[in-house]
């Protein structure tokens, strides 16, 4: 691999962690109110139908008026809009209707990716790819002349953005008060419901909140990494069901999570940038789901308390349950 | 003033099951009460209608004499009640001043700072008057004090709580997490919570219940001093001797109905237990003499090694006998546990073994427990005669015949068949008669299935016996229905699941499965742990039945009263080594209490 290549390399990489910040950190807050919300990935399709929507309807409301606000503001809502629609969904079924989670995550990718390729279909190949181009012209910050511009600063709003929003959920998780409860409604719903905490309440918006982040990663994919081109199969095999395995290998910390997620994006990358038969590629593709099995390997021979799972996760909880 | 008044609250559950019915009395403040009763009388229903965990049907709940509505946890706060549950609700990755601060809202934190600015306030003002300038280090110190009770501040929260301790004669370290704590601990960070919340009523639903008599000494105390502070006490309890020591007013409650409540001093526990049951009850425990004892099962010097390295039993030796009970005592983790987890075979043990007498002198053999090459092998070396007592050899037979001859009861033991367990599977030593009835401290974690009914519970038991492909329900059903009568387990029926009935309820559904399969060993540990008293005389009075048709009965009790009542003999367990095997007719309950302790002293 030449030098350009590898510069070129790390760079994609970056933008490809950006999508997995995402959609894992919005797992994250998820997961810790209890909530194992196994639809992240009809989720994330859900936020780039979302995004696509919404460019889509900027650019034609606005006879493509490349205003870098709105070609940003307007994806960036609908995704987010979309999105926690799953996440609301997710909730209805486990807090209201108390649902096995797993069953309603599984049957929300399922519904999700449905839902997303047939609107997507819908949609004219032509406008979705101006959709990512627009996306692509105006949110690039263009200072890389050298390495280290083409690497760190020529990324898009997007990606900046998902480390943003993983630091601000580190620092809301562990350090506030409301993290606090957050937690605890993770951990034993139980004890915090004797301590006054609501926890449906607490369920819901972590959930919808996380979905809503989530989305995110979903548009950030197809309008940003994918420049417009839609494959459902190939974009649930490597981000969507990675992002929950990037949770376990995370454990459960989005700040541990943004590192990870360039040690995704780069066993994402790598196969483009290495001349390899298509066997090859697809033992590349392996790549990320060893690593997580080794990180499960190696916390759970730790096995320590801080780095498992919440205690509560997955469980739905009634008060006047025994 | 009355603290709390309770006015014709009743509260249902479903249609069938009544948990409150049309209960009125009030809490004086400033008191020490225990609520007495029995299981399912309804004390712990109550409390949480109290506390706002359960929402009554009807009736009206008085706090300092205004009515108040209280939905939740959190409007109980408001009103100042606490309650400490039987499960602690704890958050085991949490520091304890991380379970201090969960769920306070923006108002609870503008009460603390109004808290401390009524403390602070005046130290300031003296300051002040005292010539201080308003910059003065210590002044500022008081202001940053007031200023951080009211924000959420882990470094504030934790030295409030150190303060807290301080006051009441507790012991916590604000900065441990609680799954490194004792179940005491956990105990004294729930109350601590409570405390830190302002809390002026205090309920602790069985608090003593987990506690080592040491730990409930100090539990006592603090309470002592909560009162002195001002402040209502209110236990959940069925143990009588701890209400006569601690409480002034005891209210008793029956089959969900207020019973009566009468001071503590002009009572005792004759008195409290004939209000509790609502009949008389004759508090003695028989004891027959043994009859046909015979040399069932020999423990030959066996260690038990814990994974950490520590000995958890040290070359124990005894033997148990059948038709009587032999008495286990010790102080809790001195090695019961692991003691009657060898016998089952469930957990290794090294250095001697365990040897079975299966009695089975002039029985028939029988294909159940023995092949045709098995029999074959042991009549050759002299295991057994004919009908005619002579010797029997048939080694040399051909299986098919040999198999007639079994089916026809033609080759019979000369004497008790010798059985070493120490290479035996637990279901091999269940299937030869040796049954441990286990009640740990989670009563679900071992032997019952929280979220099956208990038929199926029972099929645990039988599901090997089917034939064919099928398992038949008859049975486990038939056999669940009697256990249910006989017993007097509270459920609305055998299809309830197990997990939703009380805790002695529970316990009676386990010991009741393992001694209806007519055990030759019987071993029950803990079997009356969170019982009321009737139901604790039902499970002495099932032992006893088990002594008297010849089992074995090994029973690990906590209450030395009890122990020196119902055993024929008492091992006394000390660190793991048994200290001594004594007669409780012979010797005083100080004795064995001595010897209980002897192990420590001789490390010293």
């Amino acid at each position: 691999m030449t030098w350009t290549l590898f510069v070129a390399f790390l760079a994609k990489t970056i933008k490809a962690a950006s999508i997995y910040i995402f959609g894992s950190t919005g797992e994250i807050v998820t997961e810790k109110s209890g909530h194992l919300n196994m639809g992240i990935p009809g989720i994330m399709f859900m936020g780039a139908l979302g995004g696509i929507l919404g460019e889509n309807i900027w650019l034609t409301a606005s006879g493509n008026n490349l205003n870098p606000f709105m070609i940003l503001f307007m994806p960036i809502i609908f995704a987010m809009l979309f999105a926690a629609l799953g996440g609301l969904l997710f909730s209805f079924f486990t807090v209201t209707l108390r649902c096995n989670h797993n069953v309603t995550g599984l049957t929300l990718t399922t519904f999700g990716v449905g839902l997303s390729s047939y609107f997507i279909g819908l949609i004219k190949n032509d406008s979705i790819s101006k959709a990512g181009l627009a996306m692509q012209s105006m949110v690039k910050f263009d200072w890389g002349d050298n390495w280290f511009g083409s690497i760190f600063l020529s990324q898009s709003f997007l990606t900046y953005f998902a480390i943003v929003v993983a630091i601000a959920a580190s620092l809301i998780i562990s350090r506030t008060k409301l993290g606090l409860n957050l937690r605890a409604c993770g951990e034993n719903p139980a004890a915090a419901d004797a301590a006054g905490i609501n926890v449906d309440r607490y369920r819901y918006l972590a959930t919808i909140i996380g979905a809503a982040i989530a989305g995110l990663g979903g548009m950030a994919l197809e309008l940003d990494l994918l420049k417009g081109f839609y494959n459902a199969k190939d974009a649930v095999d490597s981000f969507g069901w990675l992002c929950l395995s990037l949770v376990i290998f995370s454990m459960w910390k989005p700040s541990i999570c943004i590192g990870a997620s360039f040690i995704f994006g780069a066993a994402q990358q790598l196969k483009y940038y290495l001349e390899l038969s298509s066997a090859q590629q697809q033992i590349f593709s392996l790549l990320p789901y060893v690593l997580t099995i080794l990180v499960l390997i190696i916390t759970s021979v730790f096995n320590h308390k801080n780095t498992q799972a919440p205690a509560g996760l997955g469980v739905t909880y009634f008060r006047e349950d025994r | 003033m009355d603290a709390i008044r309770f006015e014709n609250i009743t509260k249902t559950f479903g249609k069938k099951v009544v948990a409150s019915n049309n209960v009125s009395f009030s809490i004086e403040k400033g008191k020490i009460y225990s609520l007495l009763g029995e299981n399912g009388s309804g004390k712990t229903s109550l409390m949480n209608v109290l506390v706002g965990i359960y929402k009554q049907d009807s009736g009206k709940i008085y706090v300092n004499g205004e009515e108040v509505e209280i939905n939740s946890p959190k409007d109980a706060y408001k009103y100042r009640i606490g309650m400490i549950h039987q499960h602690f609700k704890l958050v085991n990755v949490f520091t304890a001043t991380e379970n201090v601060l969960l769920g306070l809202t923006r108002s609870d934190y503008k009460q603390f700072a109004k808290d401390q600015e009524d403390i602070n306030g005046p130290l300031i003002q003296n300051l002040l008057d005292q010539g201080a300038s308003k910059n003065d280090k210590e002044v500022k110190r008081l202001r940053k004090e007031i200023k951080d009770a009211g924000r959420f501040n882990i470094k504030s929260a934790a030295r409030r709580i150190t303060a807290i301790c301080d006051k009441y004669g507790f012991q916590i370290d604000p900065y441990q997490k609680v799954y490194d704590m004792s179940v005491s601990q956990k105990q004294t960070l729930e109350i601590v919570k409570s405390l830190y919340r302002g809390t002026d009523i205090l309920i602790l639903d069985e608090p003593t219940a987990v506690l080592t008599p040491q730990e409930t000494k100090q539990l006592f105390n603090v309470l002592r001093n909560m009162r002195a502070n001002g402040k209502t006490v209110i236990i959940i309890t069925h143990k009588l001797n701890e209400v006569m020591e601690i409480s002034d007013k005891v209210v008793v409650l029956r089959k969900g109905e207020y019973a009566g409540e009468v001071e503590t001093k002009n009572t005792n526990e004759k008195e409290l237990t004939n209000l509790m049951v609502g009949r008389k009850v004759d508090l003695q425990i028989k004891r027959s003499t043994p009859k046909n004892v015979e040399n069932r099962l020999f423990i030959n010097n066996i260690s038990v090694t814990n994974i950490d390295g520590t000995v958890a039993l040290d070359n124990a030796s005894f033997v148990l006998r059948s038709g009587e009970i032999l008495g286990v005592a010790g102080i809790s983790g001195s090695g019961q546990k692991e003691l009657l987890e060898a016998i089952a075979g469930l957990r290794r043990y090294h250095g001697g073994d365990i040897i079975f007498h299966n009695p089975k002198k002039e029985k028939p053999v029988t294909l159940f427990h023995h092949s045709i090459a098995k029999i074959k092998r042991m009549s050759k070396e002299g295991f057994f005669h004919d009908k005619n007592g002579n010797k029997l050899d048939v080694s040399n037979t051909p299986n098919k015949i040999v198999e007639e001859m079994v089916k026809n009861e033609e080759i019979i033991f000369y004497d008790d068949e010798i059985i070493d367990l120490k290479d035996k599977k637990p279901i091999e030593i269940r299937n030869l008669g040796i049954k441990l009835s286990f009640v740990p401290e989670d009563r679900l974690g071992m032997g019952l299935v929280g979220s099956m009914d208990i038929v199926d519970n029972m099929m645990l038991r039988s599901y090997r016996k089917g034939k064919g492909l099928f398992f038949s329900r008859e049975k486990p059903q038939q056999l669940a229905e009697e256990i249910v009568d006989e017993l007097e387990v509270v459920t609305p029926n055998i299809h309830t699941k197990v997990g939703k009935l009380s805790g002695g309820n529970i316990q009676k559904i386990l010991v009741g499965r393992e001694i209806s399969s007519s055990p030759k060993v019987f071993m029950a540990a803990y079997p009356v742990r969170g019982l009321d008293i009737n139901s604790s005389y039902l499970i002495y009075d099932l032992l006893n039945q088990q002594k008297e048709r010849g089992t074995a009965v090994l029973f690990v009790g906590e209450d030395l009263d009890v122990l020196m009542a119902l055993s024929d003999r008492i091992l006394v367990l000390s660190q793991g080594k048994v200290a001594g095997i004594v007669d409780p007719r012979q010797v005083s309950k100080e004795d064995v209490g001595l010897l209980m302790t002897k192990g420590g002293h001789n490390n010293d």
